[in-house]
């Protein structure tokens, strides 16, 4: 009888280990990474070759359409319920402790406080379909500064960002900087995108 | 587990056993997949980040606080920069209150257009240290040719910088270029 062969194995490698290591990093990731809010408005930001980052905490978002409306929003989603109750307070909107955490899901607001909680409201489709008017800004009615002045208030040092679709007609630029001026408010980041 | 099937050649003759499970799964194609996902997540966080732009307007003063300042800005150390519809733009060289419509030189946003004019007349500055680009953006043209401009402001360097409406004068020279007529107020 031929002697006992030894039994052959293919070049293998414990996988395990690698594994673990993959699937921690893939935990990781998921975990740190913030969601992207659903988008009110779309907006097509203009190219630069700055490279500064957008700041992630302490920074309001005022953004312009095409059709020149303006809109609020809060980079940071764990502010925003905070915002919200001194929003609330200050202009006595009545909003409840749902309609609250209803506002964080937002990334923008388009329509006047007036209108806020009706807005938080709506069903997602029902949003979908909401005929937003933008947040009033001009000589007569400048709610704008007060929505970006209470946040100012609510986390100091915060920086207000500006982010404009890039078809936007200049004169509601000109606008919102001219009313923001006047209201002492002097130092905007615009948000553009990276140049390719 | 990775491993390179080798056939077993059972020795030929005899019943072939069925191989017992050695309870060790197959874990390739589930780290192909956790790798694949990292790499997404790793690239999707990182750079769906936008960027920003430093814009700070100046401070409003109440009339009574404005002085009249004399400033002396000679012509030479600036360039002024109309935004007009349809993106196209515009520069002169010229004190404001002389400019007509032969003056302003027409150019696109490239990088042979616009940023050469700047450049050349950069170059040509009598105090360099005081180079000055004044942005004069149109009713008609878009926050793109804006961010455009302060775009270019940033790559040839020119730091002094001002976004200013457009006067009567250069109203009058800009329209009567586009061959338009001024709009009423």
């Amino acid at each position: 009888m031929a002697a006992v062969k030894p039994k052959r194995h293919g070049p293998s490698m414990d996988m395990t280990a690698m594994c673990d290591v993959a699937f921690l990093l893939l935990t990781f990731f998921i975990m740190a990474s913030s969601f992207k809010s659903e988008e009110t408005v779309t907006i097509d930001t203009p190219s630069s070759i700055s490279l500064d980052l957008i700041p992630e905490t302490d920074a309001s978002m005022v953004s312009i359409d095409k059709d020149g409306k303006y809109y609020f929003g809060i980079v940071d989603p764990s502010q925003r319920d905070d915002f919200a109750k001194i929003l609330s307070d200050k202009y006595n909107l009545g909003l409840s402790n749902k309609e609250i955490v209803g506002f964080s899901t937002l990334s923008e607001v388009g329509v006047p406080m007036k209108q806020l909680k009706a807005y938080i409201n709506l069903t997602e489709e029902q949003r979908m379909s909401y005929d937003l008017t933008g947040i009033p800004l001009d000589s007569t009615d400048n709610e704008l500064v007060d929505w970006v002045k209470t946040f100012g208030e609510s986390f100091s040092g915060s920086k207000i960002t500006v982010r404009g679709d890039g078809g936007t007609p200049y004169p509601s630029l000109r606008n919102l900087f001219k009313e923001f001026s006047a209201a002492d408010l002097n130092k905007f980041q615009l948000i553009t995108k990276t140049e390719k | 587990m990775a491993e390179v099937q080798v056939k077993d050649s059972g020795g030929g003759k005899g019943k072939s056993k069925v191989k017992k499970g050695a309870g060790k799964p197959d874990m390739t194609p589930m780290v192909d997949l956790g790798f694949l996902l990292i790499t997404f997540f790793i690239y999707t966080t990182t750079f769906s980040k936008p960027n920003t732009m430093v814009y700070n307007t100046p401070k409003e003063l109440p009339p009574e606080d404005r002085v009249e300042q004399e400033l002396d800005i000679k012509v030479s150390n600036t360039i002024t920069i109309i935004l007009g519809e349809d993106n196209r733009v515009f520069w002169y060289q010229k004190p404001l209150k002389e400019v007509t419509a032969d003056d302003l030189v027409e150019t696109d946003y490239s990088k042979e257009g616009i940023r050469t004019a700047i450049l050349s007349k950069k170059s040509k500055a009598l105090s360099p240290e005081n180079w000055t680009v004044i942005i004069k953006p149109s009713d008609e043209s878009t926050w793109k040719n804006s961010v455009d401009i302060l775009d270019e402001m940033a790559i040839t360097e020119s730091n002094k910088k001002a976004v200013v409406e457009l006067q009567q004068v250069e109203k009058e020279a800009y329209y009567t270029k586009i061959g338009k007529p001024i709009p009423a107020e």
